[in-house]
Parts: structure tokens; sequence; C-alpha cells
């Protein structure tokens, strides 16, 4: 489907992300249960980042409803778990299935719309989605969502789920990085760079945006189902405009072009939420403040800037030399 | 259906159309005439309905307390909005589309965090003039004055914007700068001066939207994300930057949620979005949108 395409893949990215996943390992003993815990999250978190960075940094689709897949996945998961009796990691297919199926449907109707029309439809998608699953008491459970999500007993400890969590994330971590530098992820920066022209050479511009919309909505739902293991719980308020904004603010903290962006952000974010939010209760006017300067002024994210200085010092390096 | 329950569903949604026309038209002006889509619309609708309040609690006991309200709110939302356009907007028209909507939709997050520290988390309500808390009485029909206000007040503003815009000086350079933005300085108008009075215009617009809201709801931090879906569609459903359209589209998605939540109640608000996509299929600019118009 993708044509995998290995000579894109740089042998220093292998080595980078081998020893990023090394120290990732090292830390998970090293630290204690609260700092694994906001590791992990920050892991779950970085996924969710990556649905959004998928969109709008390699495709050019400002999506605002990610949100939604985010919510399906984790209600698929727990709705197999508790109401179906399912083992663990069958659940977790069904919730991704869940969030796919889901993405699938949503994106037929999203990317026959463009630019702008696409931004409204995303926020619209996600906002349904939250009324369903809030309004739907019977299946969903409203407002108390769902409660209980235990995972199998070997996964109980912290740092066991730590471990699994990062074999799941360093996995999808490596699938999106494949897709991204195959020809299909090169045509996909090419619709993101000119969807007019992309057309012209032959790419099926609406085939590919629909496939970028399907593979965001999975790994949306799996950050969704591992976030609703990490919590033990589900509610309903995850598929809200805030829930999305959460992987916008992340995706753009970071720099959504780049591969490491949405792990950087996912990390600045999870470390703001667990000790800024200790000390004042205006969180989400620091959250604002934030990706207002950033999209203000470094529209690029944190890993543009790293690497416009880098840029900037080589080209310094060459006219000295 | 009985015809006493028609009429009723009728008047209700008709209520709720004059309330989607009057949020949705600022935004979608806007969005033609500047070319930017502002996301926090609906923050300023809530901060306009908070502003109301606190007029209308000030001045509670005076006689038209609630219409000095609603004028000194319009007056508040305006000059913050020649504020926010003198620091921030004006520096949004030359950027790509992503990032225009990014800087709006930060803007909720600070404007919506600022009011739940000014005005707290509890919803508020607002206490009626006399007269708007009477109902008229047609035979089993009861039409609660706060509605029928509501109403006019959709309709005479919708006529009002429609005159500026189809008879005034200011109307024709606004209509110029949504068909051909460069052409008007082209010809010595002070385009910055045009946006911002759009902008000013668009505040104003949901500024009597929020004013309005109170009479027939409470007051919340809440009513602006609740408000969303509903404008959105009937945004894109109208086309977006057509003025005739988004009232057509208004009527439409208000008769549909009033009637639909006959048949379908808990639903209503996932039918108007099924109408939004099936209209978006066939017809991707909308009911009034220009072919081809998709920025």
């Amino acid at each position: 489907m993708f044509g995998v395409d290995t000579a894109n893949i740089k042998p220093m990215t292998l080595v980078v992300g081998l020893s990023v996943l090394v120290v990732m390992v090292g830390l998970g003993f090293v630290l204690d249960t609260f700092s694994v815990q906001v590791l992990t999250e920050a892991l779950i978190m970085s996924l969710f980042a990556m649905s959004f960075a998928l969109l709008y940094g390699h495709t050019g689709l400002l999506s605002f409803g990610q949100g939604a897949y985010f919510a399906f996945g984790a209600y698929g998961f727990a709705l197999a778990l508790t109401k179906l009796h399912l083992p663990f990691f069958l659940c977790i297919l069904i919730g991704i299935f869940a969030a796919g199926v889901w993405a699938w449907i949503m994106g037929y109707l999203c990317v026959r719309l463009s630019g702008i029309y696409f931004a409204i439809m995303t926020v619209v998608v996600s906002q349904c989605t939250f009324y369903i699953l809030f309004q739907w008491y019977s299946v969903t459970g409203g407002d108390n969502g769902i409660q209980g999500l235990l995972p199998p007993e070997f996964l109980v400890n912290a740092r066991h789920y730590y471990l699994f969590i990062l074999l799941v994330v360093a996995l999808a971590s490596a699938v999106f990085y494949i897709i991204v530098n195959s020809p299909f992820g090169l045509s996909l920066k090419c619709i993101r760079e000119n969807i007019v022209r992309s057309t012209f050479v032959g790419i099926k511009t609406r085939n590919h945006m629909h496939k970028a919309f399907i593979l965001s909505g999975l790994l949306a739902g799996l950050a969704g189902i591992l976030f609703c293991i990490h919590t033990r719980s589900v509610v309903p308020q995850i598929a809200n405009w805030q829930s999305s904004g959460n992987a916008v603010f992340m995706g753009i903290l970071g720099g959504a072009s780049s591969t490491l962006g949405p792990f950087l952000g996912a990390l600045i974010w999870v470390l703001l939420d667990a000790f800024v939010s200790g000390y004042t209760e205006r969180w989400p006017l620091v959250i604002g403040l934030i990706l207002f300067a950033i999209t203000f002024f470094a529209p690029g994210g944190l890993m543009g800037m790293i690497s416009s200085y880098f840029t900037k010092r080589t080209r310094r390096r060459i006219t000295e030399t | 259906m009985s015809i006493d329950l028609f009429i009723n569903q009728l008047f209700s949604g008709l209520v709720r159309s004059a309330l989607y026309f009057l949020v949705t038209s600022g935004l979608t002006l806007l969005f033609g005439v500047v070319g930017v889509l502002n996301m926090a619309h609906f923050s300023f609708y809530m901060v306009a309905s908070y502003v109301t309040w606190t007029f209308s609690r000030i001045l509670l006991g005076y006689n038209f307390s609630f219409f000095i309200a609603l004028t000194m709110s319009a007056i508040c939302m305006c000059t913050f909005a020649w504020i926010i356009e003198r620091l921030f907007f004006r520096h949004l028209y030359n950027r790509m589309m992503p990032e225009q909507l990014l800087i709006t939709f930060s803007i909720i997050y600070v404007i919506d965090d600022l009011t739940k520290a000014l005005w707290g988390a509890t919803p508020l309500y607002i206490a009626k003039p006399d007269f708007l808390t009477q109902a008229i009485t047609v035979g089993a029909i009861s039409f609660p004055m706060a509605g029928i206000f509501v109403l006019a007040l959709g309709i005479v503003t919708g006529l009002g914007t429609w005159f500026l815009l189809a008879r005034t000086r200011l109307g024709r350079i606004l209509r110029a700068a949504y068909s051909y933005k460069e052409m008007i300085s082209c010809l010595g108008i002070p385009i910055k001066r045009i946006y911002l009075a759009m902008f000013m215009l668009s505040v104003l617009l949901v500024s009597i939207a929020g004013s309005a809201w109170p009479l027939v709801g409470m007051v919340d931090l809440g009513q602006g994300h609740a408000i969303l879906i509903e404008c959105f569609c009937v945004m894109v459903i109208g086309g977006m930057g057509s003025f005739v359209g988004t009232a057509v589209a208004s009527l439409l998605v208000g008769l549909t949620y009033s009637f639909g939540i006959l048949i379908v109640p808990k639903m209503a608000t996932l039918l108007i979005f099924c109408l939004a996509g099936v209209i978006l299929t066939f017809r991707p600019w909308g009911l009034m949108g220009t072919v081809g118009r998709m920025h």
C-alpha cells in the first residue's frame, strides 16, 4: 500500500532512535514511580501529537478534531473490555479498529473539503462525537464515563506498564517514521506544498488525504486506548474541543513537520501539566499564551527553532571559511 | 402533528434561527471580507453575554435597564474589538490560513480562562425587564415575549446589516473587498481601516447575539461551545462569506433542530450535522457561496 523504501531511512536516525530508546528503558528503572507515570503519559501523548502532526505537519490538513478518534479508540476498548469481557489485547485491537472505522467514515466526508472547510468540519465532527458519547447514556455511561479498566496482572505495576507503553510507542513511531519517509509520505508532503500541482503530477490527492486521515485516526485511537488504561477510566470530555486542542498544542509546540517534534511537544506539555497546574489554576491561560506566542513568533515550533539555529550556524561557518 | 404543536415548534425554531443568524453572520462576513476565520468568535459571544449581565445588574431597578445594558455591552465589545484588532488581528491578514486559525484558536483559551477568572464558573441569570417576562396567548398557544423580542432583534439587525451592505458606500466597499481585495487599495481606499471596520461590525453583531441569549437561556462558560456546531454548520451550509446564504441556512438549521427534536429528541444536533454533510457532499461551496471559492 505504501511502497516502503529503505533508502530514505538514514542510519543516523536509527542510531539516534535506538539510543533514545535505551535511555528511556534505563529511565524506567532509575526514576521514582511518579516520574515514571509522568513519562508514561508523555509517551502516550506523543502518539496523540503524532496523529496531529501527520495531518498538519506532513499533509497540510489542519485538524481540530483529533479528540474524536482519541475518544473513539478509548471507548471502543472500554466497551469491549467491560461489556463484552473480551481478552485485553483483543480489546486493544477492537479499539484501534473502532477509531479507524470512525476516521474512515468522517475522513470520507472531510477530505472532500479543503482548507478552511476542512478545519471547520473536523471541529464539528469532534463536537458531535462528544455529544454522542455524552448523551448515549445506556451504552457510554454519559457524564460518568466508564471506570475500572484494569490491565492484566503483569501490567498493573507502573514500571511494567511504562515498559509496555515504551514498546508500543517505539513500534508505532517506527511505523510512523517509515510511512512518512516512504513514497506515500513524500507524496503527502507534495500535497502539503501544492495540492494543485500534486494533482497535475498524477497523485490521487483525495485518496492520499483520506489514507493519511485514517492513519492519523488509528494513531489517535491507539493513544486514546493507552491513555484510558493509564488513567483506569474514560470520560466523554476526551472527545471535546479542549482534548483536540491538546493535540494541536503539543504538535505545534514541538514542531509538527519534524519527526522528534511531537515527542518534544508532548513531553513539555505533560511536564507543564504535572508541575504548573500545581501552582496555578489559570492553566488554560498559560496554554493559550504559549500557543499564541509559538504560532505568532515561531510557526515551526521548538524543533523548527532548533533546526533553523543549526542552519544559520552552518551558513555562518561556510561564509567564514 | 397537531397544528398547535406545529406552530409552537415553528416559533421556537424561528427564535433559534435568529440566534444562529446573529452569531454566524459576523463570523461569515469577517471571513468573506477580510479572509480570516475567527475561531474566537464564540468566545466573544460568551463575553458579550457576561458583559450584558454585569451591566443589567448594575442598572437593576432603572427603566429600560436591559436596553441600556445591550447598548453598553455593544459599545464595550466594539472598543474591545478595536483594541484586539490593533494589537493582534491586523498582523494576521497576511499570514497563511492554518496560522490564522491557530492564533485565533489560542485566543479562545486566553479569553475563556479570563472570563472564568472574572465572573466565576457558576451560571448566571439575568433579571428580565417586566414586559419580556409576559407572553402573548393566541388560542391555545402562548408566545413568550422574550422569544418574540429575540426574533425581532434578529430580523431588525439582519435587515440593518443588509441595508448597510447593499445600500451604503461602506457596504459597497466591503462587497468589493469580498470579490477583489487588491483592487480596493489600488483605488486609494485605506484597506486596513476597512478591515478594522469589518472586524468591529462582526463583533457588534456577535455582541447583539450575546446580549439576546440571556433572555432565553443562562449565561455560562459553555454557551459558546454549545452553539459552535450549529453555527459552523450554518456557516458552511450557507456558503462562507455569503450574508443572504447565512440567513437562509440559519432558518434551515433552526427549523431542522426544532422539528427534529420531536422525532429524535437527543440527536437533533446530529441531524444538523448530517444536513451539513449531505449539502457539502453535493455543493462543497454551500448553498449560496461562490462556486470554486474555497480559500
